[in-house]
């Protein structure tokens, strides 16, 4: 079942929510990155219920980023945190965080923010 | 500093770029769609230099930031015309971007100490403090730590700003980052 289905546009990505993964994609830099990660934080809320009720056994989140403005970055944070919290009560969720072989910056980062949120997050290559 | 008329501030920035190669450009007023329009404007100039892709990394970060910040910080009074200066440019084997929008006076001292607090910091300790930053906002407050600032910092060799006094009381606010 679709949760959420959001097409990318130049400054905003693509998200796709389903009840087996949670994916965000693309560019993030839009105006209001409050406003537009409202939408995000909504189903987040509709998939912890799910696993809650143990609806979902199984659940992947995945951030392909391509470029995170650093107003965007304080909601992606906020994220990371509440998957932090997610994680410690299901540990079968796994995250991902993408990353180009040549951006070194976008690894670092991913790598920060498993370390600051202290969520349990692969940061591997694009393949 | 001395006082001169908006269309003279815009000459004489312009005027220094002139042996430069010009990637982007625009004077006027800004707002999130222009900027958005210019975003994608430098990023198809920045395939055409065919510049390497971590130093297109760079200056395109920094862009972004610099003209987020300036729609976010510009003067809010509905009689004034928002006015901007975006401008990116190649001299040699650097990059230069340049920034700039009217600030209230009255932050002058605030924005000078927080360019040159970035200034004196090495790469390593500004990652330092970007982290720091990042683990200590709250997301639910409107301000982002500076973030952007510091990311400016870190993609470049070299960031300056500079205050132009302009004759109806006006400031206007310049920051100039080197790749």
């Amino acid at each position: 079942m679709n949760i959420l289905n959001i097409e990318g546009t130049i400054s905003t990505p693509a998200i796709s929510v389903d009840e087996i993964s949670f994916v965000l994609s693309g560019e993030t830099r839009p105006e209001n990155p409050k406003k537009f990660y409202e939408a995000v934080f909504s189903s987040l809320e509709q998939i912890h219920s799910k696993l809650t009720n143990e609806a979902i056994s199984n659940y992947k989140f995945l951030f392909d980023f391509e470029y995170i403005s650093t107003s965007s970055l304080v909601m992606i944070k906020k994220l990371l945190m509440e998957l932090s919290k997610l994680q410690k009560d299901h540990p079968f969720i796994s995250v991902e965080w993408r990353y180009y072989e040549m951006d070194e910056d976008m690894q670092m980062l991913g790598e920060e923010l498993a370390e600051i949120t202290g969520l349990n997050m692969d940061v591997l290559i694009r393949s | 500093m001395k006082i001169i008329s908006k269309r003279k501030l815009t000459l004489q920035v312009f005027e220094d770029l002139v042996n430069n190669e010009v990637l982007i450009n625009y004077y006027g007023s800004l707002n999130f769609e222009l900027a958005s329009y210019l975003i994608e404007n430098l990023k198809l100039s920045l395939k055409k230099t065919g510049v390497d892709e971590s130093v297109s990394r760079k200056i395109y970060s920094s862009f972004v930031e610099g003209i987020q910040n300036i729609i976010s910080h510009q003067i809010d009074d509905v009689e004034q015309v928002p006015y901007g200066i975006v401008n990116v440019s190649r001299k040699g084997d650097s990059f230069l971007i340049l920034l700039g929008n009217l600030i209230d006076p009255q932050k002058k001292s605030i924005l000078e100490s927080k360019v040159d607090a970035v200034k004196n910091l090495s790469e390593k300790e500004l990652r330092t403090e970007f982290k720091k930053r990042l683990k200590d906002v709250d997301p639910e407050k409107s301000n982002s730590a500076h973030l952007g600032l510091f990311q400016m910092a870190i993609n470049s060799n070299d960031i300056n700003c500079y205050f132009n006094e302009l004759e109806n009381g006006e400031l206007f606010f310049l920051v100039e980052v080197t790749i």
